[in-house]
């Protein structure tokens, strides 16, 4: 029976229609994503829709009908060239194009999951003269936990807040650590919020701490600029007293609570990665359009510092910085209503991905196995036809001498 | 020859096939995490902060609610009185603005008190989207709008970003974020707006929210006369209106700024008119602020020639009336001659009317002098001046 069904199910994977039917479906996400993405945003709509294993769209806003996310679908195409393009095909010498071709869509299959998995994708902002050795996300939010030491170094505990927690808004997680003398409690978490004041501004039935409360607001059409809020509260271990504080990703100073005579600072901030070296920004330059606000052209002079060595680098939009895994292209610059003299930022677009040049081979291989294919289809056909003409040749020239001799 | 997935890579799709496939996707879908306590699992050495940390702060601090314990000047909004966000700078008000901030380089900020409700919320905030390059939204996307307790009035909280194109449509600042408050409170519309680049409005929005949360009103004396009627509409200065109902008073640059011609006398003022002056022997210049539009350049005009005994102009003689720079903006110049009937019933032959108006978006400003046509025309090239020292 499970030999029957496992048979039944490869059929199914390695079947033309079942390839049909995922392009199709491939093509009517693309195509429903970018309507969604008038109105919601590219990375909701990346989520929702490219990301996702389900999905439910509302046709005119209004009709649901269940699709399956493109996730899903590209996992499913994945088995469809294996079964069908690699396992099930012929192996012939003549198939060999074919075989390469769908290796290299794999590949490139493979290189958006590990992309998808593995990437970090964030930005560093820096002023000029200013270094860091770290970059934050655009969307993802982490709670940072500190002993408040002063200038003493110290170790931070971090809590990444997924967007998965967003989702489940009021429900509280806790959060703990042998080396904290607390827990940490975090619940109504919110994507995009903002603190009120109780008095006046908060809606009835709102929690209200230290005279706040937290609106949530609709998601941000550019899904960078939602600003994260939750409700924390520390526990403390030894006599369970509790903390309770609110957590803003604009928040201008940290939330500091006392606990056993110590005191501990806590942010909720764009998650952070370290990067295996520091950027320290040398200058920031840029080039306007006459007579507008517009920029023509930004770039910025960095010193890459690491194990003590330093490297000048000219960083473009189209010129970046890669090493070790890691691209720092030219993203943005401001505060865009700086006059002029007064001091500039420069942000650069950092990426993490494993998987960086994979589509390239990819696309590479893909390119190699058509041209074999196609090479080999030529060579075919041109075989085909000196045949024919060698075969046409004599008779054509022959029969005039007939006629001739007939004559 | 046959194409190889035709040959190969085929095979009818089968129910326990599609089955299976379903079970398995579902499967996989089913994952998640579950809610019980969890690990603290990433931990990193960081240096040590030099930030005095010791001392908590409260959240009015954190959030940047905190304000200088400043309550508004009379002369800086009349009945209304507010904090002032620390950071933030009070600019004197005008005639359009009851309370005028700079908030940053490039951002502004200013409460408007409009009396009547000053056209009601829809058409307000509409006038803000076209502002901001947007769509008009609905009544129910409007009524869906947040809320806000402000006066103890409900009020709609709104945020609009795009490309800011000013109230005349001559500038294009794309990324600008409009964040606003708008409001009908004791018979008149109350608009607190603030804009500029959204980056930098983002991080004012506590600040503006905490300006919301201080408004109030020193009196419940409504701001705006309810008998106030000029030129079909209402003036909306309420500082001229405490001025005339005999309230706060001060002197000419507490209102509308303008410097006055030589030999113009300022005359008695009236809830119609935000100034008035006497020239001459009969002629008379004043100033009028309605709200919006006030019925548009073509309804105005032909209401002043018909006061004149004129018949009224066609779009092209409209579009081809000269223009006169004033309040920052540009305004139309008209002139017209005949026999004027005033509001009295009188008609005085051979007069002339020099009429300047100037659309400020939520407001227009009149300036319209009077008089004998020989007086008039001496007094044109100051009356332009006096338009354009309008501030």
């Amino acid at each position: 029976m499970l030999r029957r069904a496992g048979s039944a199910v490869f059929r199914l994977l390695a079947s033309f229609g079942f390839a049909s039917i995922v392009f199709v479906l491939l093509l009517l996400l693309t195509f429903l994503g970018t309507l969604e993405q008038a109105h919601t945003g590219l990375y909701d709509v990346q989520k929702k829709y490219f990301e996702s294993l389900f999905l439910i769209h509302r046709l005119f806003g209004v009709i649901p009908i269940p699709l399956p996310g493109a996730y899903l679908v590209m996992t499913l195409l994945f088995l469809n060239l294996l079964c069908g393009g690699i396992v099930r095909i012929r192996k012939t010498k003549s198939r060999a194009g074919i075989l390469l071709t769908h290796a290299g869509m794999l590949f490139m299959l493979v290189a958006g999951f590990v992309k998808f998995q593995h990437s970090k994708d964030g930005a560093l902002t820096l002023y000029e003269g200013e270094s860091a050795a770290y970059f934050e996300s655009w969307f993802d939010w982490e709670v940072a936990v500190r002993e408040a030491k002063g200038a003493e170094e110290t170790t931070e505990f971090v809590i990444p807040v997924s967007p998965h927690d967003w989702k489940r808004s009021g429900r509280a997680i806790t959060y703990r650590s042998a080396e904290l003398p607390f827990d940490l409690v975090l619940s109504g978490f919110f994507r995009n919020a903002r603190p009120l004041p109780a008095a006046g501004l908060a809606t009835a039935g709102a929690r209200v701490i230290d005279g706040f409360t937290l609106e949530a607001l609709g998601p941000a059409k550019e899904a960078e600029q939602n600003m994260g809020g939750t409700y924390v509260t520390l526990v403390e271990k030894a006599g369970a007293a509790k903390h309770d504080g609110i957590l803003w990703g604009l928040q201008q100073q940290l939330l500091v609570v006392e606990v056993g005579g110590r005191s501990w600072a806590v942010d909720l901030r764009k998650r952070r990665w370290d990067l295996p070296f520091t950027i320290v920004l040398d200058k920031f330059n840029h080039e306007m359009h006459p007579g507008t606000g517009i920029a023509k052209r930004f770039t910025s002079d960095v010193t890459k510092i690491e194990a003590g060595a330093s490297q000048r680098v000219h960083i473009t939009m189209n010129q970046p910085l890669r090493q070790e895994g890691f691209t720092l292209y030219q993203s943005s610059w401001g505060p865009s209503n700086a006059r002029p003299g007064e001091p500039l930022f420069s942000t650069f677009s950092v990426v993490r991905n494993p998987a960086d040049q994979w589509p390239l081979y990819s696309c590479l291989t893909i390119a190699a196995g058509l041209l074999l294919h196609f090479v080999r289809k030529l060579l075919g056909y041109l075989r085909v036809e000196n045949r024919r003409v060698r075969e046409r040749v004599p008779a054509t020239t022959a029969l005039p001498v007939a006629k001739e001799k007939v004559g | 020859m046959p194409h190889p997935f035709e040959s190969k890579f085929c095979g009818k799709p089968t129910r326990v096939g599609l089955g299976a496939t379903g079970l398995v996707a579902l499967l996989i879908a089913g994952c998640g995490d579950g809610d019980g306590p969890r690990d603290i699992q990433e931990t990193r050495r960081v240096p040590g902060d030099a930030t005095d940390l010791s001392r908590a702060s409260d959240s009015a601090h954190r959030f940047g609610y905190e304000s200088q314990p400043q309550t508004g000047a009379p002369q800086a909004g009349g009945k209304f009185e507010w904090q002032l966000p620390a950071g933030w700078r009070d600019l004197p008000a005008t005639p359009m603005r009851t309370a005028n901030f700079e908030v940053a380089t490039d951002v502004e900020c200013y409460l408007t008190v409009l009396p009547g409700g000053g056209g009601g919320l829809a058409a307000n905030l509409n006038r803000w989207r076209r502002q901001m390059s947007l769509p008009p939204q609905t009544d129910a996307e409007i009524e869906a709008l947040p809320q806000r307790q402000i006066l103890g009035d409900a009020a709609r909280y709104v945020e609009y970003e795009g490309t800011y194109v000013g109230m005349d449509g001559n500038v294009q600042r794309p990324r600008f974020l409009l964040v606003g408050i708008a409001m009908e409170h004791g018979g008149q519309g109350i608009f607190l707006k603030m804009v500029g680049p959204a980056d930098v409005v983002r991080g004012q929005i506590a600040a503006f929210d905490a300006l919301c949360v201080s408004l109030h009103m020193s009196t419940e004396v409504a701001a705006v006369h309810p008998d106030m009627q000029g030129d079909g509409a209402q003036s909306t200065d309420s500082r001229a209106t405490a001025r005339d109902a005999g309230g706060v008073h001060s002197d000419d640059s507490a209102g509308l700024d303008w410097t006055a011609p030589p030999g113009w006398n300022r005359a008695p003022a009236s809830s119609m008119r935000l100034v008035s002056f006497s020239i001459g022997k009969a002629t008379e210049c004043y100033v009028t602020v309605l709200e919006g539009a006030a019925g548009g350049l073509e309804a105005n005009v032909n209401r002043w020639r018909q006061q004149m005994g004129q018949p009224p102009l066609d779009a092209a003689a409209l579009a081809a009336l000269p223009a006169v720079p004033m309040l920052g903006g540009s305004g139309r110049l008209v002139q017209i001659r005949g026999d004027f009937t005033g509001m009295d019933g009188a008609t005085r032959h051979g007069s002339m009317l020099i009429g300047a108006l100037c659309e400020m978006g939520a407001q227009t400003v009149f300036v319209k002098m009077t008089g004998p046509e020989a007086e008039v025309r001496t007094e044109q090239s100051r009356f332009e001046a006096f338009c354009r020292s309008l501030h």
